[in-house]
């Protein structure tokens, strides 16, 4: 087995494991946002989280996020709102609400609908 | 002189100072590893809003995006006050605080027209000044300038005479030539400089006071590309060949990286050479270890600054050839607050000089950042300008203390005026040092033109 997909294998494992102790679960199932959600995702977050120059988590990359769902959604949701390291605060989407952020972050944590940038489960 | 031995990487030169300092440092843990494992776990609610920098914040009762400027209108004759509008929270002013109505004009974006005869365009005021470049690169056009960040929305940009560098180019706003007002009654303004010129002069730079601007008729210029060169050299020989530097680049810049005695130039000029692979963002295990090397040579400024300097000076300079909007625009994974004062060019290196001095003999990693300088004359003015900026708390107190931000309230008598600039660009070199840098930041020069707007010089951005 490559030393790649070990690797791949080994996240996907911590991030189950991970997201097990969270109350509210996300899984390794593909996320899809509605119109509107999609729309401040294409304004907002992926100015950051589809530019690997920024050094983002990027969209859809499990491992990346792995680490970060770890502390806690209560932890994220501030981090979000009051904004971390590069993160600014409420990631610049002045309309969001709470559960906005938490989906927007769920869906980029999330695997690709597309199948080949799924974690092997 | 040409050095006769292969220089090593400059990730091994760092690797090997940061494992050389550590063995010399107090064995405190560095408080940059301590408040990186830091636990927030408060969660506020309702969600309040705070900007970029997290320098400003506030508690809006309502929140609005509207989806067009015909919702806009309606939504802003009822709002409950003050209404403010923001674009990416990227001013360092208290412009949008409000216990009132907050508005985006996120849904309000794009580039919806351009005349590829007079290269102007159409773009919505919503529309962030990333999105606007692709947009307009798809249509084979550019700004003349750019700011070195560019997540701001063109209206916020606008409104603020955001700039960039350049002796003779001018802020974002002076590239307008018509915009789209409504009103606090809800009536739409449409002015250029023959209808309604007096609201058309006074909107560009006018912070949101006059209304929420909508749409704006940029002037664009075919696409072009630039060379951007980076180098490191001492601060003096910087300071020393200002003139020339100035006035024969396009753009010019430079950082200075306090207690070091070195500063990092940069400079871009238009060129017709093919586009270079843009840079890996390979550097972030070598910042983090100069961050560490920086904080455990804190106890002795002599040996940082010894160190620094082996380290920086062994440097090659770098080049990126691309098109404009990539090598004037950063990105920017280190927030930070930002104090800019506007002085005649020819005072500014004295200046500069003397807040170089007032920081190092004022600060370092155990002393007070709170010492306030004595009054300076203010010194304000249109083309010249020098800037200042700290990084985030606590930082920005320290600069705060010492030269007082003139844009800001402040319960000091006196603003000391000095130049400076403190921030970092998006060259591995710059973002390296950036993030290495010490407490204070980095100063930053910087030679352009606000606009011709009065107000231009008091909103740092």
């Amino acid at each position: 087995m490559s030393g790649t997909g070990l690797k791949m294998i080994l996240a996907a494992l911590a991030f189950a494991f991970l997201l097990g102790c969270d109350d509210k679960q996300a899984d390794l199932t593909p996320v899809t946002l509605d119109a509107r959600l999609q729309g401040i995702y294409t304004h907002t977050c992926a100015a950051c989280h589809a530019d690997a120059e920024t050094g983002a988590p990027q969209t859809h990359n499990v491992a990346a996020w792995a680490p970060r769902l770890s502390k806690g959604a209560d932890v994220l949701l501030t981090h979000m709102v009051e904004g971390f390291n590069g993160m600014p605060p409420l990631g610049q989407c002045v309309e969001c609400s709470a559960d906005d952020l938490t989906a927007l972050m769920h869906f980029m944590a999330a695997p690709d609908k597309d199948a080949k940038n799924r974690a092997p489960e | 002189m040409k050095n006769l031995l292969p220089s090593p990487s400059r990730r091994q030169l760092l690797q090997y100072a940061t494992a050389a300092s550590a063995l010399a440092a107090t064995g405190a843990i560095p408080s940059i590893v301590q408040s990186a494992f830091a636990d927030v776990t408060a969660t506020p609610a309702p969600l309040p809003w705070r900007n970029w920098s997290g320098g400003q914040s506030c508690q809006p009762a309502m929140r609005a995006a509207p989806a067009n400027e015909t919702a806009l209108a309606e939504l802003i004759t009822g709002a409950k006050t003050p209404v403010r509008a923001v674009g990416a929270g990227h001013s360092f002013s208290p412009l949008v605080p409000t216990e009132g109505t907050l508005l985006t004009l996120d849904r309000i974006s794009g580039v919806t027209t351009h005349d590829p005869e007079t290269h102007q365009a159409d773009v919505l005021a919503g529309t962030r000044l990333a999105q606007m470049s692709d947009e307009l690169a798809k249509r084979g056009l550019a700004f003349d300038n750019m700011p070195d960040i560019n997540k701001q929305s063109l209206a916020g940009a606008v409104s603020t005479s955001t700039h960039g560098t350049g002796a003779e180019i001018g802020s974002l706003s002076t590239f307008l030539r018509s915009l789209r007002l409504v009103t606090a009654s809800g009536d739409v303004i449409e002015c250029d400089a023959k209808t309604k010129p007096e609201i058309y002069q006074a909107a560009r730079v006018s912070m949101g006071a006059l209304g929420i601007i909508t749409k704006a008729r940029v002037q664009a210029r075919p696409l072009y590309k630039l060379k951007r060169r980076t180098w490191v050299a001492p601060v003096e020989e910087m300071l020393d060949a200002l003139p020339e530097l100035e006035t024969k680049n396009r753009n010019f810049e430079f950082y200075y990286i306090p207690y070091s005695g070195m500063a990092l130039g940069i400079s871009n000029n238009e060129t017709d050479e093919p586009e270079t692979p843009v840079p890996v963002n390979e550097d972030d295990d070598g910042l983090r270890q100069l961050k560490m090397l920086e904080d455990w040579l804190g106890w002795s400024p002599p040996i940082r600054r010894w160190t620094i300097q082996k380290i920086l000076g062994g440097m090659e300079p770098e080049e990126r050839v691309d098109y404009s909007h990539k090598t004037l625009s950063t990105t920017r994974g280190v927030r930070f607050n930002e104090m800019e004062y506007h002085l005649p060019r020819e005072a500014a290196p004295g200046a500069l000089r003397e807040i170089i001095e007032t920081i190092e003999k004022t600060t370092s990693r155990s002393s007070s950042r709170s010492k306030s300088a004595p009054p300076r004359p203010t010194t304000s003015g249109s083309a010249p300008f020098t800037a200042a900026r700290a990084l985030r708390s606590p930082s920005i107190n320290f600069m705060n203390g010492t030269t007082n931000p003139i844009s800001k309230p402040s319960n000091r008598s006196s603003a000391n005026i000095r130049a400076a600039r403190i921030g970092a660009s998006s060259t591995r070199w710059s973002r390296r040092i950036l993030r290495a840098s010490t407490p204070s930041g980095m100063i930053f020069w910087k030679c352009g033109r606000h606009s011709t707007q009065p107000a231009s010089s008091s909103t740092p951005i």
